[in-house]
């Protein structure tokens, strides 16, 4: 039996009943959309951080959700990057016309958005008044808030007492001291005396600054009127030149190599590879509690060494608005970011990483609920250390002094390649010092020359 | 009616066709388009709307020496790739295909390198050659062959032998699936004969297997060496270019210049010229070579 043609269906036929059934489909899911009834309106906010570490993530988690409780109308979708991804990102999306709605950052990285007109500094003003922020932690430009700041976050070296005890060796207070320390303790095929990272790396360039800082190199300087490069100028230059040959000799006693991140000091420190490492605030004491806790009250922090100005790097770090296109965003985003800096905002955040954080406001070291943290009521001994680094910390935009304007520059000049690790890096492989700033010296103009915002 | 009909004849492979033209355009044809067009432009974030430059991109990569050292820095990383991947991918082709008891498991296992992603492969390479913990060091160390432990992805020297081993390690399965899928072809009986004849293993393999899968292997070499050429997740992932640009293959300058410095029409450029490359080289491979009457026998 063949079958008969006439029950086979033609290619016409298939495509009759396609496209009425396509019809069909159309016309149904049409009817559902017109007679559906409408969503709720919610507002969308887009919060944004280059702040990668989990349990941070998760404190600002639950300060929202909290909010979101009593605010069904409000939809939050968070936004966390690698801390050398924030800016380049922060561009991209504003340059593709989606700003976030609330972004967590230091004052450094806000300095340039602030000065591009990106951000809504007459929110932030609006903000910081309704969280009553004392005026000593305000960062303003051309006269209001560009930022609502509640705490600090600080360069500073932690070390190793019991080893320092073995060699009879004390704290280091200057270049020669801490050079001294070094060569004592230094056991190259058991714990190595410091981590000094010398590569192209994040992490080298945030502890380096103050080795440059304190020893009185300015990158930059404000005069006739604008922000130029000033780093192969004497008396910058030598100092400059200084800088890199005495890191270059401390890192003959580190245990780090040029891929290091932030992830490897705490490592190193943290299984006993090395007696000294720098970091920036006290991450490095949670991850010892956290993974051996052997070592825990064996461990204290030091400023590192100056030799001309008491300086240290250090940025206070809070909450910025940018300006939206619509009025209700900006509106619910100052709302949540007014709770995010009230004690139920602040405090699950300063105790994530307890001392990591350090509270701007010093009244927060008296506050019951923060002491009652088992962290902090063990190592209140630092606390008066803490006070101290917050007092003469400065940061990429207020390197200069609080009489200078704000250099929206010097933070971009310095991340673009890691440049004061790449100059490490290059010093280590064995080029000349001097031919080396000279180099990153030119590197920055051309590079300023891209980045001159018009004002 | 007839009429409609060849109409119809005439139309319908287009109308099946134009889903993955559309999807063709979309993700392929449009982007390499914008991307021409954008490496005669000056554009950064700050200027979206771009400037026409016309040559000055092409003329400000083609006179950086950066660019030329990362050129010869991908031919390193590619060719070098390549070479890894066929020695291994071939060993193990020729290891997998032989009988032996729990052949299907050992044959999944060597297949898993392909199939982890290339993150998670990224972060195992970052601790086996970790300085303080790797076990490369630690293995190396123990049988004497270090008298300390190195850094493998922060050293200038051993920085690139190091991303071709650890990108090595995942793509070399995949030469091992086409040499052993071309292997399975080869006629039995010539073994057999060869073997009554009293031929070695080498000469089996250099008399029956490599003539049998030449084709197959010129192929496996042009492919290969496009894609190692354009690499740019394992390299950024491992090393970001580094150390000391070490490892700054034509793909990561292009980030670099575009993403990093935000002078997208440099990227472009870089890109552009990029290409330029790769087709200079398989014009050439196809022309000299000659590697379909390989495939054709």
């Amino acid at each position: 039996m063949t079958d008969s043609p006439d029950k086979k269906m033609s290619r016409r036929s298939y495509l009759k009943y396609i496209g009425a059934g396509a019809v069909v489909v159309a016309a149904a899911g049409g009817a559902y959309y017109l007679t559906r009834p409408p969503p709720p309106k919610t507002v969308p906010l887009h919060f944004f951080t280059g702040e990668s570490d989990p349990d941070s993530i998760k404190a600002w988690q639950s300060i929202y959700n909290e909010y979101l409780k009593t605010h069904p109308n409000v939809a939050v979708t968070d936004e966390y990057v690698a801390w050398e991804e924030e800016d380049p990102r922060i561009i991209n999306l504003v340059s593709a016309g989606t700003p976030p709605s609330i972004w967590y950052c230091g004052d450094a990285v806000a300095a340039e958005p602030t000065v591009r007109g990106w951000i809504d500094q007459d929110a932030v003003g609006e903000v910081v008044a309704a969280a009553g922020i004392p005026e000593q932690n305000r960062r303003k430009y051309q006269g209001k808030d560009f930022i609502a700041p509640f705490m600090y976050e600080i360069v500073y070296m932690w070390y190793r007492t019991d080893v320092f005890e073995k060699y009879g060796v004390q704290a280091p207070k200057t270049w020669k001291d801490l050079l001294d320390v070094c060569e004592t303790i230094d056991n190259p095929t058991g714990m190595r005396a410091n981590a000094i990272v010398c590569g192209a790396i994040e992490a080298s360039m945030e502890y380096s600054a103050p080795f440059w800082w304190g020893n009185g190199v300015r990158f930059m300087d404000y005069k006739d009127g604008d922000w130029q490069v000033t780093l192969d100028e004497e008396p910058y230059m030598s100092r400059a030149v200084e800088t890199l040959e005495y890191l270059y000799e401390l890192h003959k006693y580190s245990a780090a190599a040029p891929d290091w991140s932030y992830s490897e000091l705490l490592d190193a420190f943290s299984t006993e590879k090395v007696a000294i490492t720098y970091y920036i605030g006290a991450r490095v004491l949670n991850v010892v509690i956290d993974r051996n806790p052997a070592i825990e009250f064996k461990m204290a922090p030091f400023q590192i060494p100056c030799p001309r100005e008491n300086v240290t790097l250090g940025g206070i770090q809070g909450y910025t608005l940018f300006k939206q296109k619509d009025p209700e965003v900006t509106a619910a985003a100052k709302d949540l970011t007014e709770y995010m800096l009230t004690p139920a905002g602040v405090m699950p955040f300063l105790l994530s990483v307890p001392y990591h954080e350090i509270p701007a406001d010093p009244k927060i070291y008296e506050d019951p609920t923060y002491l009652a943290n088992p962290r902090i009521s063990n190592h209140k001994d630092i606390i008066p250390f803490l006070k101290e680094m917050t007092a003469i910390c400065r940061n990429w935009t207020t390197v200069l002094g609080p009489d200078k304007p704000l250099n929206p520059y010097l933070y971009n000049l310095c991340s673009e390649g890691n440049r004061l690790g790449a100059m490490q890096e290059k010093r280590v492989a064995g080029q000349e010092s001097e031919t080396i700033v000279k180099n990153a010296a030119q590197e920055m103009r051309d590079q300023l020359a891209e980045l001159k915002i018009e004002t | 009616m007839e009429g409609r009909g060849r109409r119809l004849d005439r139309i319908f492979p287009v109308l099946l066709l134009a889903p993955v033209l559309s999807l063709f355009t979309v993700t392929n044809l449009y982007p390499v388009t914008y991307a021409l067009i954008l490496s005669f432009q000056r554009r950064t974030p700050w200027d979206l709307v771009g400037q026409w430059v016309g040559l000055h991109n092409y003329d400000v990569v083609l006179h950086d020496p950066e660019f030329w050292a990362s050129l010869t820095r991908g031919f390193v990383f590619g060719f070098g790739s390549v070479a890894v991947q066929i020695l291994a991918g071939l060993f193990t082709a020729l290891v997998v295909r032989q009988r032996f008891r729990g052949k299907p498991i050992i044959v999944t296992l060597v297949l898993v390198p392909y199939i982890v992603p290339t993150f998670a492969t990224a972060l195992i390479m970052r601790w086996i050659f970790n300085d303080m913990y790797g076990v490369a060091n630690y293995a190396l160390f123990s049988l004497g062959f270090l008298q300390s432990y190195v850094s493998f992805f922060g050293d200038v020297s051993r920085a690139m032998p190091t991303l071709i081993i650890a990108n090595s390690w995942q793509y070399a399965m995949f030469v091992t699936l086409v040499f052993l899928a071309r292997m399975m072809t080869i006629d039995p009986n010539l073994y057999e004969m060869a073997e009554v004849l009293g031929a070695s293993a080498f000469r089996k393999f250099r008399d029956i297997t490599l003539p049998s899968i030449k084709g197959v292997f010129l192929l496996v070499i042009l492919l290969r060496s496009i894609w190692m050429f354009n690499k740019f997740d394992v390299v950024y992932l491992l090393t970001r270019g580094g150390p000391l640009s070490s490892t700054t293959t034509l793909p990561i300058l292009t980030y670099i210049n575009a993403f990093d410095g935000h002078q997208f029409g440099i990227g472009a450029a870089i890109a552009t010229l990029t290409f330029v490359v790769l087709a200079v080289f398989a014009t050439t491979y196809f022309v000299v070579l000659k590697p379909e009457k390989e495939i054709v026998t």
